[in-house]
């Protein structure tokens, strides 16, 4: 890993602006914070050295975490069928809600409760009780944190996955994970320190905002990339050959050296120059990072990217394996994404029509990468400072839909996981009413899940604002609390 | 609250008459200090609510409910509080609590009308809304004096001077014409320009290069790339579908336009709000130029949020964008920090309830025009219609397939399963039903008639095949029962295609209703039962229908019974001839249209509890935030009225924030940074101007100048402040770092499409065409998800200025949307400058650098023929505008003479000095 920036000339720019840099920015950055303290908005904002916008910074308090990967179910998880446990439901399979006869939700009017359409059973050492849906992340519950009472704003899906991405539901605000590589840098300097893992089947619903930098500086964006999908323009032009590259950037190199000796202390003109060093040395640490080559076959077995049968299962495996070598190289904040747009769920998990056989398909595709990836991370010793967050936007309804064999959109109640780093495990934390139909004890709103993510991250949820458009806006908004009761 | 009131009442019965009321500051602030303002006052307002305004006393914290009523101790939330024992309500909640006497103290003041300092104006004392006044120049020191351009220079060099700084030596001429031509055009001089300029040595050449600058036609392309930013325009939908906007872009022309030809500020801030009561109808793009949720859905809560979130965002960017007030702030609760009650939120929102998004009529010239065709072609049309008639009586034809809704009728059979084989639709695309409904016979009073293809009634579906997209196109949609957006069947693909509907038991049904929803209709199909040599039995088809206008089929194909097929030709023609005159019948009719805005009689408004659409409170009047006044309008005012007298408001000469606002958006885009860096917020989480005076004098002097932005941009260029050097000075760097004082002029990097533009220019390939439709950075995506593919390569299209790129929301395009372009999601009132590998790496590998670096090295063999230090300097002249040095000759020829001269372009256009603005 390495955390040198430029070369030797670059650096002697850099040593000369820090020579200014650190008398010249500091006074000007007082100047400007007398300004500010006037108006009494001063808060505490990560400082941001512009040569280096992704050098690691400390966080508010010591981090439990150093690294988060989220495995994001787009097109809103069944809870009923997978992760909450109600015989209630099973009970009274065929019988109205009570209370709730003729609800009607996104897709209009409901009919009776049916019960999960896979058998619950004990799972772990813990005796968890979990579907056969998800046998493989089911054995791994010794290892998890259950939430079982998130609520969100919304019930429709993009702006959903917004909320559980970015906290809010119009577009354009910052996700969780440019706020993370905001707050806290990277480890690694040749690798972008927020990567976004597409679904081998396209894109979720609510696309690039998941992985936006809203209104924060553009180096906070997540990169796009997976092991299917390579990142823009990394390979030199078609038809240039290495050597040929080689002495472009050069005289590139020579002639911005040279502009830069006229505005000695400009520091953008250094983060410039500095970032197509950063760029050369991505050319080299991106594809390195993406040759899955070097997994034994052990490895690959364990995730599943070896499935024959099953090509989709294998690649987003692929993705899991990627994933994990990501935040081994550093990479503070990765998002993992399972299931792609809406499509009568086909491509995701929006299971109105015909949730059995989809989500059949579906989680044969989910289970044993995503199981795979906690063993893995167990086992290198990985768990012990990188968070794995299992999220969805939203659940599902413990009816189905009238005239349909799926169920409708659930904000009321829904189950998200976490696991490694700083959490307890086993646990279960929170709680849904008897049918699984909205959340009853311990409710969370995603604001909480956030705020305890954050706060895992060493971040006070509270104190990480960035000022936009007559606020010091939050990841939080004015809301979250930190979940203590699941922290070690 | 009840059990308090006696409580209450003798407590305030006891409060002796004095001769003077409490002072709030000598009386009351020490109480409030001692008990309340750790948690209400400066520091935290918890619940909203701080006591030492009195503002946030009258309007009260989240709850709404006021904490004093002025005259009525009783009844104010405060006195219940401090009184109260119930420990859910009591305050303060821990700790002492307030003595009787301070108790009665505070009910008297109440009583007595609570007078506070900055009582009855809710303007305060905050400095952006004083009324603006005239502002005298600041003497500056001798030293100085020569190097006064304009009036501006003397305020900066008072604040240079009082902070021990002085103004940097002027640029050199080339550099500055350089950086003019790019704040003002967004594209460096060209080389015949800057010769020209450097060889002008008469008085006032500057002059003059600066009113060439202001009257190309480039400035409003410039300029108006800030404004659709900072109302964050874009031609998608966004959220989830992300839906192209055709007829967005005459707003976007719109602004090039007006701003071209300096339309005075204040008509261009009305114009956007209520243009439609003048004739400016493409201006209103304004209105509709946010986000919103498209997908619908039969949850009341979702429907009433998403019509909520509509108008906050039009109500938002009101206050924002031309009032420099976070008014969507208040949404929830009154404003935290500005005198923003919660119901002046509900008050703007009621002057904007008309409001819908959607397409509207331009009117005009070219409408006229249109609209005056119209009986001509009318009369065509009727002519073809009759020789129609004529036709289908001729040949015994049916009524033809309706294309919303066809209903089958047969003799009653009994059946369990029905088959619609389709063998053909009016274009060819693939059919879109969104039901298929079997009809029991009607007659018997007993069991009326009833649609029995209904999933509800066990009925199932199943088709040839479906398409993947959005919310399914299965066959199921069909017997849903419902026409619901988004939820019909559709074969994968064109061709033949059949449904089968398989009913919980056999049923006797003698009729069948076809609903299809836009799109492909299907023109060509059978209705049958199972039976027949082949397995089904028709009972019904379309082939004795008449033929449709909108059946676009080649003859050949259409299949008519007993007509042969000379006549199916000649039918055809008559059709073909219909549609063409009525298509272009309709869209004359309709007028030249635009996505902005429709305008409807008003809803009804309401105050919302915490801003929940489904509680909703009192109903709330047209008005305008109070800071500006009342607009004094009737609670049945019109739309129209009621916009209009808003936009009156906001740009009145008793409103200080608009002039203010403008100015320092302008002064940002020259120096990269507003006089308040917080250009959407002049309220008071917004930070102080660094030059308040300055920016007074120069608000002051737009309006007195007829709001003329060119005067505003003239007054600037032509400073000293402007025309100084870029060049860091140690001691100055020490003092300042940010430059803020503006002891230089701070250098910074180009915004995305000033580079692009740059690069084009540079290269010979730019396209100078304005106006009208768009090109795409995007192949248009296959699903409607907006999965859009940035595009590799474009054709010279795509070569215009970036402005005619079509925003896509969410989506920054491409290689230039990494340098820090704004995605149309939140309004973008200043940009981030970032620097990353990402931009890097586009800028130096992609195809489309590399492919204007090619062309750039083209242009230059024009020029230097064989010689390649002449076609070196060529593209430096062209990228750089000046000359090379030695030192560079040698890098860059020796570059070329090894590698190719199209690195040399590759290098230029990558450098430090092109993409920076010095």
């Amino acid at each position: 890993m390495s955390t040198t920036l430029a070369s030797p000339q670059a650096l002697a720019l850099l040593d000369r602006r820090r020579f200014f840099g650190d008398t010249t920015r500091g006074l000007g950055a007082m100047a400007l914070a007398s300004l500010l303290d006037a108006d009494g908005r001063l808060e505490a904002a990560p400082t941001i050295d512009p040569a280096r916008p992704a050098a690691p910074r400390a966080g508010h308090h010591p981090p439990r975490a150093r690294n988060v990967i989220v495995v994001f179910c787009a097109g809103a998880f069944s809870q009923v069928d997978s992760f909450d446990y109600k015989p209630e439901l099973i009970k009274r399979d065929g019988q109205p809600l009570p209370g709730n006869e003729r609800l009607v939700t996104f897709q209009g009017e409901n009919g009776n409760l049916k019960r999960p359409l896979w058998t619950f059973r004990p799972r772990g050492r813990c005796g968890k009780m979990v579907s056969d849906m998800v046998p493989h992340m089911g054995n791994q519950s010794d290892r998890i944190c259950y939430l079982h009472s998130l609520t969100t704003k919304t019930n429709t899906h993009g702006p959903a996955e917004n909320v559980m991405s970015t906290g809010f539901v119009p577009d354009g605000y910052p996700s969780i994970g440019a706020w993370s590589s905001y707050a806290l840098g990277s480890d690694n300097q040749d690798l972008p320190s927020f990567v976004a893992i597409e679904d081998p089947r396209g894109n979720p619903q609510a696309g690039p905002n998941n992985w936006t930098c809203g209104f924060l500086p553009a180096q906070f964006q997540g990169t796009p990339f997976s092991t299917t999908k390579p990142v823009r323009y990394l390979q030199r032009p078609g038809g240039v050959t290495a050597r040929t590259d080689l002495a472009a950037r050069r005289a590139l190199g020579q002639l911005n050296r040279r502009y830069a000796e006229r505005f000695p202390g400009d520091t953008e003109l250094v983060a410039r120059l500095a970032s197509y060093e950063l760029a050369a040395r991505m050319q080299l640490s991106v594809p390195r990072v993406t040759d899955l080559g070097s997994e034994t076959r052990e490895t690959l077995a364990l995730y599943g990217a070896d499935d024959p049968q099953n090509k989709l299962k294998a690649q987003f495996a692929r993705n899991c394996i990627l994933a994990r070598r990501l935040v081994e190289q550093g990479v503070r904040f990765v998002q993992l994404f399972n299931g792609a747009y809406a499509s009568g769920g086909r491509l995701n998990w929006d299971g109105h029509n015909k949730l059995k056989p989809q989500y059949d398909h579906h989680s044969e595709i989910l289970d044993q990468p995503v199981a795979g990836l906690l063993i893995d991370l167990a086992r290198r010793g990985m768990l012990e400072d990188t968070l794995l967050v299992f999220c969805t936007e939203f659940g599902r309804l413990p009816m189905f839909q009238r005239g349909t064999l799926g169920r409708d959109h659930n904000p009321r109640g829904f189950t998200c996981w976490l696991a490694g780093a700083g959490v307890k495990a086993p646990f279960s934390f929170g709680a849904t009413d008897d049918f699984s139909f909205q959340a009853a004890e311990n409710v969370l709103t995603v604001h909480d899940f956030h705020a305890t993510i954050l706060h895992l991250l060493g971040l006070d949820h509270r104190r990480l604002t960035y000022y936009h458009n007559g606020l010091q806006r939050r990841l939080t908004d004015v809301h979250g609390h930190v979940v203590k009761d699941i922290l070690t | 609250m009840k059990a308090l009131l006696p409580f209450l009442c003798v407590l305030i019965a006891a409060v002796p008459l004095r001769a003077a009321a409490p002072d709030f500051n000598k009386d009351i602030r020490p109480i409030l200090a001692r008990h309340c303002l750790g948690c209400h006052g400066p520091e935290k307002q918890e619940s909203g609510l701080r006591l030492d305004r009195r503002q946030s006393l009258l309007v009260g914290g989240d709850s709404g409910d006021p904490a004093i009523r002025p005259g009525k101790p009783a009844s104010g939330e405060l006195v219940r509080r401090i009184t109260s024992r119930d420990p859910e309500l009591m305050m303060p909640p821990k700790g002492a609590r307030l003595d009787a006497a301070a108790i009665r103290t505070i009910s008297e003041w109440i009583r007595r009308g609570a007078v506070m300092p900055d009582d009855a104006d809710p303007r305060g004392t905050h400095w952006s809304f004083q009324p603006l006044k005239p502002v005298s120049l600041p003497t500056v020191p001798a030293s100085s004096a020569n190097r006064i351009g304009s009036p501006i220079d003397t305020f900066v060099i008072a604040r240079l001077h009082a902070n021990r700084l002085e103004l940097s030596e002027p640029a050199a001429r080339r550099q500055l014409l350089r950086r003019a031509s790019l704040v003002i055009t967004g594209l460096p001089p060209t080389p015949a320009e800057t010769d020209r300029f450097l060889s002008d040595l008469r008085p006032a050449a500057w002059e003059r290069a600066v009113d060439r600058l202001l009257t190309s036609p480039r400035y409003g392309e410039r300029w108006a790339g800030h404004w659709l930013d900072v109302v964050r325009f874009a031609e998608t939908t966004g959220y989830e579908t992300n839906t192209r906007i055709a007829d967005a872009w005459p707003y976007r022309d719109y602004v090039i336009r007006a701003l071209n030809e300096d339309r005075p500020y204040n008509r261009f801030v009305f114009d956007q709000l209520a243009g439609d009561t003048i004739g400016e109808d493409t201006a209103t793009g304004f209105l509709v130029s946010g986000p919103r949720d498209t997908v619908k859905s039969p949850d009341e809560r979702l429907t009433r949020q998403q019509r909520q979130n509509e108008l906050d965002e039009v109500i938002s960017a009101t206050g924002s964008v031309f009032l420099g007030l976070t008014i969507g702030c208040a949404r929830c609760h009154s404003h935290k920090f500005d005198p923003i009650p919660q119901k002046d939120y509900y008050a703007v929102q009621a002057v904007f309830s008309g409001l819908r998004y959607g397409n509207r009529r331009i009117r005009g010239e070219k409408n006229d025009r249109w609209q005056s065709r119209l009986p001509e072609l009318r009369k065509q049309l009727d002519t073809i219609a009759s020789r129609l008639k004529a036709q289908k009586t001729d040949h015994h034809l049916r009524e033809p397939i309706d294309f919303r809704e066809t209903t089958e009728t047969f003799a009653v059979v009994t059946t369990r399963v029905l088959r619609l084989e389709i063998h053909a639709t009016n274009d060819g695309g693939p059919p879109r039903l969104d039901d298929l409904e079997a009809w029991t016979p009607a007659g018997d009073p007993k069991r009326p008639a009833r649609n029995v293809a209904l999933a509800e009634l066990g009925a199932m579906a199943e088709s040839s095949s479906f398409a993947m997209a959005n919310q399914s196109r299965l066959a199921e949609n069909l017997i849903d029962g419902a026409r619901k957006l988004n939820f019909f069947w559709q074969p994968s693909g064109p061709g033949r295609a059949w449904v089968t509907i398989t009913f919980d038991k056999p049923r006797a049904i003698n009729r069948v209703i076809l609903k299809p929803t836009g799109g492909s209709v299907p023109v060509d199909y059978d209705l049958q039962v199972p039976g027949g040599p082949n397995g089904w039995r028709s009972v019904a088809d379309s082939r004795d229908r008449m033929l449709h206008p909108n059946d676009s089929r080649s003859a050949e194909k259409i299949r008519l019974r007993d007509v042969p097929p000379a006549e199916i030709a000649r039918i055809r023609k008559l059709t073909g001839r219909f549609a063409s005159v009525q298509g272009e019948l309709n869209r004359l009719a309709a007028g030249p249209q635009g996505f902005l805005g429709s305008f409807q009689p008003p809803e009804t408004t309401y105050r919302l509890k915490r801003g929940d659409p489904m509680q909703r409170l009192e109903q709330v009047a047209p008005d305008s935030p109070q800071l500006l006044g009342s607009l004094n309008l009737d609670a049945k005012a019109s739309d129209s009225v009621r916009r209009a007298a808003l936009a009156t408001a906001i740009t009145s000469p008793r409103n200080p924030l608009a002039a203010r606002v403008i100015v320092n958006r302008a002064w940002q885009h020259h120096f990269g940074t507003g006089l308040v860096d917080t250009p959407s917020d002049l309220g008071r989480n917004g930070t102080r101007p660094t030059h308040p005076r300055l920016l007074d004098w120069l608000a002051l002097d737009l309006v007195q100048h007829d709001w003329s932005l060119k005067h505003l941009h003239r007054r600037i260029l032509v400073s000293a402040t402007f025309g100084q050097s870029s060049r860091p000075r140690a001691a100055a760097l020490a003092r300042d770092g940010n430059s803020r004082f503006l002891w230089r002029f701070p250098p910074r990097r180009l915004e995305a499409e000033a580079l692009r533009d740059s690069i084009l220019a540079a290269s010979g390939r730019l396209d100078d065409r304005m106006y009208g439709q768009g090109f795409d950075f995007y192949d248009v995506p296959q699903s409607n998800f907006g999965d859009y593919v940035p595009k590799e390569e474009f054709t010279p299209v795509g070569w215009r200025r970036m402005v005619y790129g079509t925003r896509v929301r969410l989506i920054r395009p491409g290689i230039f949307g990494a340098f820090d372009c704004p995605d149309g999601g939140r309004m973008a009132p200043k940009r981030s400058r970032s620097t990353t590998p990402i931009q890097s790496l586009g800028l130096f590998n992609s195809r489309f650098v590399n492919r204007q670096a090619e062309f750039l090295a083209g242009r230059a063999q024009g020029v230097g023929g064989d010689d390649l230090t002449t076609r070196v300097q060529a593209m430096v002249t062209w990228t750089l505008g000046r000359p090379m040095d030695h030192d560079e000759r040698d890098l860059l020829v020796g570059l070329a003479r090894e590698f190719g001269i199209e690195q040399v372009g590759r290098v230029l256009l990558n450098s430090n000095e092109f993409v920076f603005l010095e």
